[in-house]
């Protein structure tokens, strides 16, 4: 199973994180973090990396379902959406498959939510 | 200790947290001599001599208290070493999509506190790629669960 859904799009970069910011709130997803990966790699290691954004998205009320499905699920929160640059103005935008994620827990309750929230990021990525 | 479950009340169905038994993808380990604070800020102090940046802490009874009333104190640092991550990132140009690493501490009850560290092994695992670098990475996580409860700890 594929552990991301990806779509390569044409765009400018901050555009494309706004318009996923934005997709994914229609789904009720808040962006909780903004990692710049970029940035990071060039302070801590001074390495020049494309540019590359981690975006931490969570659906409060799925995220409530999930930690009563499973109790310390919180290890595998929030969601990961990632946006990275391709050459040629390409850009590609990839959300988590939970489902594969979730694999190793083999808990029935916590597949139902996984496979709802996966349904979700999908449409997301569709939508760009 | 017994929780009183206040959405039972409202009709809500039962909010009470059963204890999971399919912890694959986690490594946890329970401390009863510290209050959830100090638990907290030994954890980070471990997570810093391991060159482990804090990204971000959500404190997840805030977040769900629309959802959840009474829910016991939760919190999630994302965690990361850039050493790590760039060699990851190089290796599978999506392993963005596990980054960073979690690390949650949870109140069971009082002075019952409960750490768990992702075991990046598992989680990790779709990526074929990062089989070595996932296994290093969980043993390093380990070994801040011998380091969580140190009474009078100094940061």
């Amino acid at each position: 199973m594929a552990y991301y859904f990806n779509k390569t799009i044409t765009g400018e970069f901050e555009e494309v994180i706004k318009k996923v910011t934005d997709e994914l709130e229609k789904k009720g997803f808040g962006v909780l973090t903004e990692i710049n990966v970029t940035e990071t790699l060039k302070k801590k290691l001074d390495i020049d990396f494309k540019k590359y954004r981690i975006l931490g998205a969570c659906n409060a009320p799925y995220a409530h379902k999930a930690l009563k499905a499973e109790d310390k699920i919180g290890t595998m929160l929030p969601c990961n959406v990632i946006v990275q640059e391709m050459g040629n103005g390409k850009i590609e935008v990839a959300a988590v498959n939970p489902m594969a994620s979730m694999q190793a827990v083999k808990n029935k309750d916590l597949e139902q939510v996984a496979t709802e929230i996966g349904d979700k990021l999908k449409q997301v990525i569709a939508r760009l | 200790m017994e929780r009183k479950n206040p959405a039972k009340k409202k009709g809500i169905e039962n909010q009470n947290y059963t204890e999971s038994q399919h912890t694959a993808y986690c490594i946890s380990q329970r401390y009863g001599s510290q209050p959830f604070a100090e638990i907290l800020d030994n954890e980070k102090g471990a997570l810093k001599r391991r060159e482990f940046d804090i990204l971000f802490e959500l404190n997840l009874k805030d977040y769900l208290k629309d959802h959840l009333k009474n829910m016991p104190s939760q919190v999630i640092l994302s965690v990361c070493n850039p050493e790590t991550a760039s060699s990851a990132i190089s290796k599978d140009p999506q392993t963005g999509i596990f980054l960073p690493c979690s690390v949650t501490v949870k109140e069971v009850e009082q002075e019952n506190i409960e750490v768990s560290i992702e075991d990046t092994g598992i989680t990790w695992s779709p990526s074929k790629e990062l089989t070595q670098i996932a296994q290093k990475t969980t043993e390093t996580l380990k070994g801040i669960l011998s380091e969580v409860e140190q009474p009078g700890m100094k940061l």
